[in-house]
């Protein structure tokens, strides 16, 4: 898949969102170096992971586009440090944070929860790769 | 048979208990349908066994109507219930399906555990349910009552060894039963009766009186037509004993609160034949259609499987062990009594060495850590119940699956037993019909000591599919 092909999904969304969507992918994609990107464009929610390989198992971040908000996923949630207690979710591992604006990925307390999540990366991210975006699923709009 | 049951008899064990309590239903109203419906099916599918009178059960169930006037209850008060037939329970013989036993009454006092606290918690006990014999073998026939048959098709089993108790549950004899799993026996009977059964963790539900407190993997627990039911009649079970040093403390209140919980981004390893064991085609295409349940859910589901290595080793050498040094004296007196897959277990734990259980012990060590870090990732793992849908009645164990022989009379369901080796919580939840109208159910296995949330999972499937409302006809 092409960023140009997830831009035209992303371009499905309001304005406000698309705006939303793609100022936090251009903060996002420099802290995965390497990352496989994977799309699953949910009827609910677009969803991208940030992978070292293409299984999804192996997530680190996802993010989960809304039809007003995002939600940035952490998967080690129940583990990771958060003195602030940012994390919310009632998943036995899965934590999130709504993004209210891209901003909000420049706090320090996310910085340092996204640091310890990629700490866990297991695989470890290839640094030297090329980023790819690959299409996991795709729901049929009516 | 034409007609269908009282709807009492297919009310919920939590809505049950909650309109006895507030009276708005009386305990002999809800003994009354049970009885009915038992003394309409049970002549046919044999489930419930040692029953008293139904005079006596309704004169107890009018005790229990005026205990309701006069002091406060407890949660299970006035529902009817019938104990699996290994179990202890004063006052009904405890045959364990062997003509060695038909007439062994155990003493005052010698309640199980789990019967103590059913009993405490206020259910009118008012027989047993039906048991292969000493448990062993997941296909309900003895010497001394006969087989159990499966309500969706009579000529088939109600598996086992919980056999009895899954048919009652099924037709609406009794809102929910007690039943244990050391191989699969609480799962097995539940899948192939289209009802719920949690094999819990080991040790969140006490198993004393057992032989061997800190060997094996025996648990006990609870069937009823739904999610809910189980966790419902959990609460009232699970937690510490000092008789049983596996137990462990536990807040039951958490089982009494809605099990819903969120599942998006939790990942779920999807392996119905746990990495290659062969599975019947029919149970095959009904649990794969059910993949995208999963996904819809939010679930990360893929193509993933721990590395069980030995654990046929482990198991098979832990449980016969276990059954020599139970059962080698009786044997030894009255061989002719027992049925020959049990002669056969028993003898194989006499060639035992202490290497061998020092190395399956290790192994199963292991196993465990393994399976720990596969479930860090991990949260759930998905399989088959079952390797096959119930099978013949009249055979007592499915000599080849898909063309592969069995190699041994458990040998079809190393699906169940493999998971009892990792000491993990597993649901087995009802996931639709073969073509020929057998009920096939999905096992859904989760991290150690996680049995809410394996009870959530299963509950939000539940829910989204609706297979376990479906009833067998006439019930």
């Amino acid at each position: 898949m092409t960023s140009a092909e997830l831009d035209a999904i992303i371009a499905r969304r309001s304005p406000g969102m698309v705006k939303l969507t793609k100022a936090v992918l251009a903060k996002l994609r420099p802290r995965f170096p390497g990352a496989v990107e994977l799309v699953y464009d949910k009827r609910n929610a677009l969803v991208i992971g940030f992978c070292p390989d293409e299984r999804a198992s192996n997530v680190i971040n996802s993010i989960a586009v809304y039809t007003k908000w995002i939600n940035l996923y952490f998967f080690e949630g129940d583990s990771l440090p958060d003195p602030e207690g940012l994390l919310q979710g009632t998943g036995a591992m899965v934590r999130n944070i709504r993004l209210e604006s891209a901003a909000d990925l420049d706090r320090p307390a996310v910085k340092a929860l996204m640091a310890e999540a990629l700490k866990c990366a297991d695989p470890p991210l290839d640094k030297k790769a090329k980023r790819r975006i690959l299409l996991k699923q795709q729901s049929r709009r009516v | 048979m034409d007609v269908t049951g009282d709807p009492l008899c297919f009310t919920s064990a939590r809505e049950l208990s909650q309109l006895i309590k507030t009276r708005k239903v009386s305990a002999r109203e809800v003994m009354t349908a049970c009885l009915a419906q038992i003394n309409r099916l049970n002549p046919h599918l044999n489930a419930i066994v040692a029953r008293r009178d139904d005079d006596v059960c309704l004169k107890l169930a009018d005790e229990f109507d005026r205990l309701l006037r006069t002091q406060p209850v407890d949660g299970l008060h006035g529902l009817p219930i019938a104990f699996k037939d290994l179990e202890p329970a004063f006052g009904f013989p405890q045959s364990k399906g062997s003509p060695i036993f038909k007439n062994f009454w155990p003493e005052a006092g010698a309640d199980s555990v789990l019967v103590e606290r059913l009993r405490l918690r206020g259910v009118i006990p008012i027989g047993k349910t039906n048991v292969p014999e000493f448990g062993m073998g997941s296909q309900t026939y003895n010497q001394v009552y006969g087989t159990t048959r499966n309500p969706y098709d009579s000529t088939k089993t109600a598996g086992g060894s919980s056999g009895g108790a899954a048919v009652a549950v099924a037709t609406g004899m009794l809102p929910l039963a007690d039943g244990g799993d050391l191989g699969g026996s609480l799962r097995n009977p539940a899948n192939f009766n289209n009802v719920v059964a949690l094999r819990p963790t080991v040790g969140l539900v006490p198993t004393a009186p057992s032989p061997m407190p800190f060997v094996g993997v025996s648990t006990k627990g609870i069937l009823a037509r739904s999610v809910s039911d189980v966790a419902f009649g959990l609460a009232f079970v699970a937690g510490a004993d000092s008789r049983d040093p596996q137990s462990y403390e536990f807040n039951p209140r958490s089982l009494l609160e809605p099990l819903r919980r969120d599942f998006i981004g939790a990942r779920v390893a999807w392996s119905i034949d746990l990495g290659g064991l062969p599975v019947d085609r029919r149970v095959r295409r009904v649990l794969e259609a059910q993949r995208r349940t999963f996904e819809d859910f939010g679930c990360i589901v893929e193509d993933a499987c721990p590395d069980f290595g030995n654990v046929d080793e482990i198991f098979l050498t832990l449980r016969t062990w276990a059954s020599w040094n139970t059962y080698k004296e009786l044997l030894s007196e009255h061989r002719a009594q027992f049925k020959p897959e049990a002669v056969w277990e028993i003898e194989q734990g006499a060639h035992l060495t202490g290497e061998d259980i020092g190395r399956a012990l290790m192994q199963q060590g292991q196993l465990l850590e393994r399976m720990r870090a596969f479930q860090r990732k991990h949260e759930f793992l998905v399989c088959a119940v079952n390797q096959v849908p119930p099978f013949a009645a009249d055979e007592p164990w499915p000599k080849s699956i898909e063309g592969m022989a069995m190699e041994t009379y458990i040998a079809w369901m190393k699906t169940t037993y493999w998971i009892s080796a990792t000491c993990r919580p597993a649901l087995s939840v009802p996931a639709g019909f073969t073509d020929d109208g057998l009920p096939v159910g999905i096992q859904i296995v989760g991290r150690y000591r996680s049995d809410r949330d394996v009870l959530g999972l299963g509950h939000a499937f539940e829910q989204a599919t609706g297979f376990g409302r479906r009833r067998p006809e006439g019930a």
